[in-house]
């Protein structure tokens, strides 16, 4: 795009100004205003007139907002052109010169992808904004800046996806971290390992146990055996101490014993069983007079007690009445309250048959009227009603019909029916067609427009742009497949040349070798062979001949001729090795050169092969108005023809198109104009009238239609009305003729006739009822008076309350009277037993006395006394032995009071102390050894529980080892996947950086004159690109160490390169350079204005300054090749 | 007439092998398994009331220390003891140079077989003779087979051998053939050394009654001994296959192919989880999941490993609690085109050309360092082939990639 001419009506200082933009080869332009002439004003203005005059703008001065107008004639090819305003507002703000509004879209198509943002840091530069804009550069920022460094800077989606994957490595290992996953599983499962080990029992521990418990067993014994013999002698000696006193006491029971021995040998027991013989008489005596007196008690008892068998016969009787006596007095009670209705119901059953003219024969002869009947009756009864209301009904509906219907035909009658629409509606489908046809023609337009580019591109690129289209499509290049064939052809003789090229320097390498080696051995003495030792003697030998024969010459050379030949012999013989060596080494040289001359030959025939393949591959290429290019650059312009030959078919085809749309549409305008009447309007308005029209004709239609359906609908629902009353009347009929029926056989109204059947049936069963209750009073009261004969009937209740409670009081008599007897029996019997075992005890006693031989029973307490005496020394006899023999140890007794008598009691005591004393020491050895046993057969005991903590352990840190397996798996893919992105966005970086490093090393050493031969991405510590300029010797200086103006200059250059980069893909756009040039000395301002020159053969370059030596630079260094502007 | 069970490689106290540490698992479970399998084994025999036990080597786990093993071992023996069953056994080559078997009195019931050369022991009141010789050392090379004894006439005559037979994953220890076998006229072969169950020849039987225990996801399927019953004609009547272990693995693959939706992807998971429980039910699976197909999920699972992982294992656990997920192994595929890739940029270009021939055979230097610092046992089961590292470097380059697509360079 560029600026034709600018024209400004009103904005800012400007009031109706105009500035025009000459187009030729150098679209440079100066323009030069001193201090406030509204050049600041301007570049505004042109920053809004492209995108808009902000709200909040100050430029109001001297026209009012509303009045604020910026236009231009803007071009893109002599083609498209197009002149706009703007004014300030939100929306519709692009105006024509009519002042209409014009879509955006028409300016946008000039723009591109270009908008403020971009336009102002990129095309509109002041020497602010190109240094910002150059920070951002070398920052990286932005598309253009992402160019400069590529994919290195760190804010790349791989670079974060890198980061990513660096977190994940990083908390599974990072270096001496002891928190993330791999160290902390490492050290738990070492601590496991470290925990298996110590719970681990060895197979020498186990060993080391058994042996140590074994000899503690042994000791353990030993020391025990010891304590055992101290603690039997201790005991032995205090047990003859202790039997010493009750050896005294047996010799003195068995003294006393043999005082006794008159008195017969009775059983230990006989005292006591005389006494207890005794003790039993005198028991028996007690208690036969006990049974004595209660004997007489008893009898007494049951002469006082008084029984009525008369009343006990007849229980069975009262006990009947007075069971029933409660059912007997309801019954009495129930009988007036039965009577009353009775005679209630009979008084209303008369009645009722007088009213209605029956008697009871009547009554009684009449049929059953049932429930059903009833029911039926009742519903028949219903039907009527039913039948009688739709009747009513269908008469209002047919009187409401027949107003409605006289109203419509009324209507109808006055209004006539509207004319039709078909034609009009055909109009419109046409119309509608047509608009379509339009819309797709001005999309067709646009892209034919596109096109028109993509052609005008692709034939500069193919240098086609002079060759008619009919030639272009006729061209006929080389198919793919032979391309790449001649290219796999080439490649191939090629790679073969190369091949036996480098095999020929490898032969020339190895001869090269093989030659020094040879020399080497030559120096080192290898200097003959055996064929010059032939020889030497042949000539020897030639010569000794010769001599022989007299030859002076001969004889004169014989001497040196023999030492020569020596020589070589000897030669021979020292360096024999030598020799052997460089004999290899030559044959090695004749056969490598004759390897040599076979690649040389086949280079040769290689190289005529590739001759031959030039010559037909230019043959190939020659129906190509191009120059020859190898098959591997040819692909791509064929790709490109084949692009291009498409866009033209295309072309054709959309041209074709727009051309059949253009006549539908004009067809279909004047088809309106000529049925509406109205040849002038356009399209559009044409086509509003036409709905309008179509809308007054349908709502016309639409009003008549509807009485019409109205109409129908009433003559439907007046046959409808008619019909339902003629059904209702036939079903009143025949209702009315099953009801006659139903009740004629009845002598009245079914429902009272009903209702006094109910009534005579209630007064039967009462009846019924009064006479069972008589009949059961009655039998009551006959059974009183069979128990009872003198009893009254009307105190029926009191006289079998008496009867009863006779009863009972005769009852208990009978019953006390048998208890008394029975206990008389009883007591009887018991006196008979006790008085026969009072004789069996007393003669008891006298058979003991006798046995003792007591004369009488008086002196039998003294024998008895003497007697058990006697008894006691045989005791005291029998204890003492018994305690000596417990004493004894196993001893015989006679052998224990032996040993006991035996020694001193003072000798014993002695004895007892000395092993009292030794007994402790004793003891606490063998709790000792015992102490050690116990514990190594815990230890024992505990081993035999054969522990898994080891294996546990074992398993925990098999778990961890797993667990560290398996992140370490994961870690190593992490790093490999990340120093895999790492390399690759190296090679990227460092492959793809060149385009906007290399265009700004141009701009940046034609600006500096050569002081900087080329600038260069540095990678910082931090692998942050850097920018650098570089020297030509090689050295470098960063941006922040070079002078402003210098830097200026970089940034300059960095822009010139990023703006040849946008023009590369997208269309031209004007640069406006304001007083950028003022940091620029004279040197550095004329080093720029060849530059300027040539960019301004690629796009419009607007330069605005107010110095006018500026002016002076420019027409010194570029006459001609720019146009200056005054404000 | 009277019945035995023949069982081999017990491999007491050996620890179970791959599973990770992770929050919830199951531990407690897998503790002891080979000690429960034993008791397992014991009980069986208790319950079967057989007239003997054979145990046909490695009974010890290589070089293990713990005498504990030992007397467990011998604790069990006790139990069969009481019950007046024999045990007849082999060393293999686990427990060659144990210890622990050196160390160890068995108890009288227990007869083991000597190393030098083969033995025949009569049963005391059955008609069987025993055949057998332990390994002397931990790696027995020739073929011990040949030089067992004759077939005692008249008499059931069972061979303990602990050997190789075939192609076997297994280090070739006693290597020899069925054929080698048949010559000796036995009538039952109880071999010892390959883990997996297997009948190799029937009538005369020869048999592999594999481990009790599976140790390792490599050692899938139930795992046990069998019970053996012959019948008055001194002929195998039945041979019945009973499986002992306390832990099962168990290895599933699931096809995730065509799958795009990550719940999807969860519900086919949780099915082939439930199956697999099934079979193993009531003992604690352990199971290694191998998820394979093409589907878009084919980066998501290699990038997000950990969070797919947790799901999985949260889907394994709602199945049961007696589950765990040793490991997930990902063999999908990526449905991207790396050629249509390759076309959103040149970075993509240049990186897809480089990641068709990308090498991994040299390591990073930190992942040098990391592995340096490594238990050594830790290092041997990192082995992995430099392909399936390449697999799963590709995915989470492309996935780097297919992030970055929206960027032009």
């Amino acid at each position: 795009m560029r600026f034709d001419q600018l024209q400004i009506p009103a904005f800012g200082p400007f009031t109706d100004f105009s500035l025009t933009f000459e187009s030729n080869s150098n679209d440079l332009h100066l323009i030069y205003g001193a201090n406030e002439r509204g050049k600041s004003s301007l570049l505004r203005a042109i920053d809004h007139l492209l995108f808009g005059i902000p709200p909040r703008s100050t430029d109001n001065f001297l026209h009012a907002h509303q009045k604020l107008r910026i236009g231009a004639t803007i071009s893109e090819s002599e083609e498209e052109r197009l002149f706009f305003q703007r004014k300030k507002g939100n929306a519709n703000t692009l105006l024509d010169a009519d002042g209409n509004v014009l879509p955006d879209t028409l300016l946008k198509a000039f723009l591109g992808p270009v908008d403020s943002g971009f336009f102002s840091s990129m095309f509109g530069l002041d020497t602010e904004s190109l240094r910002d804009g150059a920070g951002a550069l070398i920052a990286g920022e932005g598309e253009l800046g992402s160019a400069l460094f590529s994919a290195s800077l760190g804010s790349t989606d791989i670079d974060a996806a890198i980061a990513k994957l660096q977190e994940g490595a990083d908390g599974l290992f990072k270096g001496r971290s002891t928190k993330v996953r791999i160290p902390v599983a490492m050290k738990a499962f070492k601590e496991c390992e470290k925990a298996s080990r110590e719970a681990t029992t060895k197979v020498t521990a186990w060993k080391t146990l058994q042996k140590a418990l074994k000899a503690a067993q042994e000791e353990f014994d030993r020391v025990d055996e010891v304590q055992r013999k101290s603690q039997q002698r201790l005991r032995a000696v205090e047990r003859l101490l202790s039997a010493l006193p009750i050896i005294s006491q047996l010799a003195h029971a068995r003294k006393g014993l043999e005082e006794l021995a008159y008195l017969p040998e009775l059983a230990d027991d006989f005292v006591e069983r005389v006494k207890q013989a005794r003790e039993q008489v005198r028991e028996c005596e007690q208690s036969v007079a006990v049974r004595e007196n209660q004997l007489g008690g008893l009898r007494e008892q049951l002469a006082a007690v008084k029984t009525q068998p008369e009343i006990l016969k007849r229980s069975e009787k009262i006990e009947h009445l007075y069971q029933a006596l409660d059912a007997h007095l309801s019954r009495k009670r129930a009988m007036p309250p039965l009577r009353a209705e009775h005679e209630a119901k009979s008084t209303q059953l008369g009645q009722a048959l007088e009213k209605l003219g029956l008697t009871m024969v009547d009554l009684t002869s009449a049929p059953k009227v049932t429930t059903d009947l009833v029911e039926k009756a009742e519903g028949l009864k219903d039907g009527l009603a039913e039948a009688a209301s739709k009747v009513t009904l269908a008469k209002a509906t047919m009187a409401r019909v027949s107003k409605e219907s006289a109203a419509l035909v009324e209507e109808l009658s006055v209004v006539s029916a509207p004319e039709s629409s078909t034609v009009l509606k055909a109009l419109r489908e046409r119309a509608r067609s047509a608009e379509t046809a339009r819309s797709r023609k001005t999309e067709l337009t646009a892209e034919l427009k596109k096109l028109s580019r993509a052609n005008e591109t692709l034939a500069a690129r193919l240098s086609l742009a002079d060759l008619a289209v009919d030639k272009v499509q006729q061209l006929a290049p080389p198919s793919t497949e032979t391309i790449h064939e001649e290219k796999a052809r080439l490649d191939g003789l090629e790679k073969r040349i190369e091949r036996v090229g480098d095999e020929r320097s490898d032969l020339d390498r190895r001869i090269h070798d093989e030659e020094t080696a040879l020399a080497t051995l030559r120096e080192q003495g290898a200097r003959h062979t055996e064929d010059d030792l032939a020889k030497k003697r042949r000539e020897r030998d030639e010569h000794l001949t010769a001599a022989l024969e007299g030859e002076a010459a001969s004889r004169k050379v014989l001497p040196r001729e023999v030492r020569e030949a020596d020589e070589v012999a000897d030669s021979l013989r020292s360096h024999a090795e030598q020799i052997a060596r460089a004999e290899n080494h030559a044959r090695a040289i004749a056969d490598l050169n004759g390897k040599r001359e076979l690649a040389s030959s086949t280079l040769g025939k290689l190289s005529a092969e590739c001759d031959q393949w030039q010559e037909e591959w230019e043959s190939r290429c020659a129906a190509i108005p191009a120059p020859v290019q190898p098959p591997h650059d040819l692909i791509g312009w064929v790709t490109d023809w084949r692009e291009l030959r498409e866009v033209l078919d295309r072309m054709a085809e959309v041209e074709d198109e727009v051309e059949v749309l253009a006549q539908e549409v004009g067809g279909a305008h004047e088809a309106l104009a000529e049925a509406l009447v109205h040849s002038d309007a356009e399209f559009g308005s044409l086509v509003a009238l036409l709905e309008e029209r179509l809308a007054s004709l349908a709502e016309a239609t639409g009003a008549h239609q509807e009485r019409v359906k109205r109409q129908a609908q009433l003559k439907r629902e007046s046959a409808d009305a008619e019909e339902a009353i003629e059904k209702a009347e036939a079903e009143r009929e025949r209702q009315q003729a099953v009801l006659g029926e139903l009740t004629a056989r009845f002598p009245a109204p079914i429902d009272g006739l009903q209702r006094l059947q109910d009534l005579a049936s209630a007064v039967e069963e009462l009846e019924q009822r009064i006479t069972q209750e008589e009949n059961a009073i009655q039998d009551m009261d006959a059974r009183l008076v069979a128990v009872r004969p003198e009893a009254s009937q009307e105190n029926h209740a009191t006289e079998v309350g008496q009867l009863w409670a006779e009863l009972e009081t005769a009852k208990s008599a009978e019953s006390q009277a048998k208890v008394l007897q029975a206990s008389i029996d009883a007591a009887e019997e018991k006196r008979s037993h006790d008085k026969a075992a009072l004789e069996s005890a007393s003669a008891a006693v006298t058979e003991l006395r006798e046995i003792c031989g007591a004369a009488h029973m008086g002196a039998l307490e003294t024998t008895l006394a003497e007697i058990e005496r006697k008894s006691e020394c045989r005791k005291g006899i029998a204890k003492a032995e018994s305690n000596l023999a417990s004493m004894s140890g196993g001893q015989s007794l006679e052998r224990f009071i032996e040993e006991a008598t035996g020694s001193s009691e003072d000798e014993l005591q002695g004895e007892k102390a000395e092993l009292e004393r030794v007994l402790p020491e004793h003891q606490g050895a063998r709790d000792t050894a015992r102490e050690q046993l116990n514990v190594l057969k815990a230890e024992d005991a505990q081993l035999q529980q054969a522990s898994d903590a080891a294996a546990v352990q074992q398993q925990q840190a098999e778990l961890h080892l797993s667990s560290i397996v398996s992140d370490v798996r994961r870690f190593m893919e992490l790093q490999h996947a990340i120093q895999f992105l790492r390399e690759q966005i190296e090679i990227y970086r460092e492959r793809t950086q060149g385009p906007m490093i290399e265009s700004t090393s141009t701009y940046f050493a034609a600006l500096t004159n050569g002081g900087f031969a080329k600038v260069a991405a540095q990678m910082t510590e931090k692998n942050v690109p850097k920018l650098v300029g570089v020297r030509e010797d090689g050295s470098f200086i960063e941006t922040t160490a070079m002078s402003e103006g210098t830097a200026d200059q970089l940034y300059l250059a960095l822009r010139f390169a990023a703006i040849d980069l946008h023009l590369s893909t997208y269309s031209p756009m004007p640069l406006v350079l304001d007083d950028l040039l003022m940091t620029f000395d004279d040197e550095r301002t004329t080093a720029l204005l060849p530059i300027l020159a040539n960019l301004s053969q690629k796009t419009q370059i607007l330069v605005f300054t107010h110095h006018q030596h500026l002016l002076d630079l420019f027409e010194r260094n570029l006459s001609g090749q720019f146009v200056s502007h005054r404000l | 007439m009277f019945r035995f069970i023949h069982a081999a490689d017990i491999h007491l106290d050996s620890p179970l092998r791959g599973l990770s540490q992770r929050e919830g698992a199951p531990e407690d479970e897998i503790r002891g398994a080979s000690r429960r399998a034993l008791e397992n084994l014991v009980g069986l025999c208790l319950e079967e009331n057989v007239d003997f036990l054979l145990i046909a080597g490695d009974v010890y786990d290589g070089d293990w220390p713990d005498f504990n093993t030992g007397l467990f071992f011998n604790r069990q023996m006790l139990r069969l003891r009481e019950a007046g069953i024999p045990v007849y056994l082999i060393s293999g080559n686990h427990d060659a140079e144990s210890k622990i078997t050196k160390s160890l009195s068995l108890p009288e019931n227990v007869q083991a077989f000597r190393v030098r050369k083969p033995k025949s022991i009569k049963h005391p009141t059955l008609p069987v003779t025993f055949h057998g010789q332990g390994f002397a050392t931990a790696s027995v090379t020739e073929n011990l087979s040949l030089s067992y004894p004759e077939a005692t006439e008249g008499r059931f005559n069972i061979g303990l051998l602990h050997c190789s037979i075939g192609d076997s994953p297994h280090a070739a220890y006693a290597p020899c053939t069925v054929a080698n076998l048949l010559t000796k006229h036995y009538d039952y072969w109880a071999l010892g050394h390959i883990h997996l169950h297997a009948v190799l020849h029937e009538s005369p039987h020869i048999v592999y009654s594999g481990n009790i225990q599976g140790r390792h996801a490599r050692e899938p399927g139930e795992r046990g001994c069998y019970v053996v019953a012959v019948n008055d004609d001194l002929a195998v009547e039945s041979l019945e296959f009973k499986a002992l272990d306390v832990v099962r693995w168990e290895q599933c693959e699931v096809d995730l192919g065509g799958i795009e939706d990550r719940n999807a992807a969860l519900r086919k998971i949780r099915t082939a989880v439930m199956e697999a429980a099934a079979g193993a039910s009531p003992r604690l699976l352990c199971v290694r999941l191998t998820l394979s197909g093409q589907t878009p999920l084919h980066s998501e699972l290699h990038v997000g490993k950990e969070a797919w992982r947790a799901e999985v294992v949260n889907v394994a656990q709602e199945v049961s609690d007696e589950i765990w997920v040793e490991r997930i192994r990902l063999r999908t595929q990526s449905p991207v085109d790396l050629d249509q890739l390759a076309g959103q940029s040149e970075l993509t270009a240049q990186v897809v050309e480089a990641l068709r021939a990308i090498d991994v055979s040299e390591h990073p230097s930190n992942v040098m360092d990391l592995l340096g610092k490594l238990p050594v046992s830790a290092q041997g089961e990192l082995a992995q082939s430099d392909h399936a590292l390449k697999e799963n470097v590709t995915a989470l380059v492309i996935d780097a990639l297919t992030s970055s697509a929206t960027h032009e360079i």
